[in-house]
């Protein structure tokens, strides 16, 4: 009968981390930053090393993605985007897909390269770069692996969400309206 | 080597050839198969194939039903084999099944920056850490796959040989 407790000790386990995983969820239902406040102006760097903040995209609708490289439900994310790139085009939305502040301690590909390899042609509607510590502390301070934002042209935060592979749908929903 | 073989198969035949044993094989397995198909669903070998059904990559479908089949035969050793007093190896399925699901559980989602807010860390501190802990389980998620499978097999392996030379299997 105790070598029966292995068992039970197995199937525990695996309630646990189902429910665990349930408890903290894969997409972030909630952000430090509510929906209907002002995106916060934080700094990032772009490919060629230019510093910027959000300010130079105002008056234009933002999607601003922020993923770790070396994680895969991001890259499931980029993947989504690119070949929904038409989609976001057509509403002019800007796409900024931001690596997460040193990609949270572990390097994993360029966002060059990542946004290359899963986004493919696409990639070239995305605009890439390096986020400065504050702007990943202000919008993932939970640290989650992917983290997207739909900011309105006035710098309101309209949506928020992750994991753009699974909530597509429900992006799309809130740019049609806006 | 080919007796041993030949163990793993007669133990197989002996334990599948109740009606009891096979019914609980094909539930844990579709069980576990959900469960694995969840987890493995936001994992890298998704990427590997395009979907299939319900979503899921062809891939994903492979690995998480191989991984169920073998888990559940485990189990249902274990099950006999404790039921005749026979030592088997549950502390390997054990083993197999952290290594199958932790990465992909751990690697994508908000578990361990929040475990880290919970015991107190500063967000510099998650945002510095969360890396250090995940990214090697996300990089390296298909060998702990392979693990995974490669303990199962190891887990039935034993089973079958002491379940075939214990005096108790009929």
């Amino acid at each position: 009968m105790k070598k029966l407790h292995y068992i039970w000790i197995t199937l525990v386990i695996l309630a646990a981390i189902f429910i665990l995983i349930q408890i903290f969820g894969r997409s972030p239902n909630a952000s430090s930053i509510p929906t209907g406040s002002s995106a916060p102006n934080k700094g990032f760097y772009l490919l060629n090393g230019t510093h910027t903040d959000l300010s130079a995209y105002s008056g234009k609708e933002v999607l601003l993605y922020i993923v770790t490289t070396w994680c895969s439900t991001c890259a499931e994310g980029t993947q989504a985007l690119g070949k929904n790139i038409s989609f976001f085009n057509s509403r002019n939305v800007s796409i900024l897909e931001i690596e997460a502040y040193k990609d949270f301690g572990y390097a994993g590909p360029t966002i060059n390269q990542f946004v290359n390899t899963y986004a493919g042609q696409s990639s070239r509607y995305i605009t890439q770069g390096y986020s400065g510590y504050n702007l990943t502390k202000a919008y993932d301070p939970k640290g989650y692996l992917d983290i997207y934002y739909l900011i309105s042209p006035s710098g309101k935060i309209l949506y928020v969400n992750g994991e753009p592979s699974a909530t597509l749908n429900q992006l799309e929903a809130a740019i049609k309206g806006v | 080597m080919y007796a041993r073989l030949g163990d793993i198969a007669n133990s197989l035949r002996i334990i599948f050839s109740e009606k009891r044993n096979a019914a609980i094989f094909a539930v844990i397995t579709a069980l576990m198969f959900m469960l694995y198909a969840y987890l493995l669903s936001y994992s890298s070998i998704a990427l590997l194939s395009g979907s299939a059904l319900f979503g899921l990559s062809v891939a994903v479908i492979i690995v998480s039903f191989l991984l169920s089949a073998l888990f559940s035969v485990v189990i249902v050793m274990n099950i006999y084999g404790i039921k005749r007093g026979v030592n088997a190896s549950a502390k390997l399925s054990i083993g197999s099944f952290l290594a199958a699901v932790l990465p992909s559980s751990m690697c994508c989602t908000a578990l361990v920056p929040s475990l880290l807010a919970l015991s107190g860390a500063s967000i510099s501190t998650v945002i510095g850490t969360t890396g250090i802990i995940q990214g090697p389980m996300a990089t390296y998620e298909p060998l702990l796959l392979l693990l995974s499978g490669a303990l199962l097999l190891v887990a039935i392996y034993k089973s079958s040989v002491k379940l075939c030379c214990s005096r108790n299997v009929k």
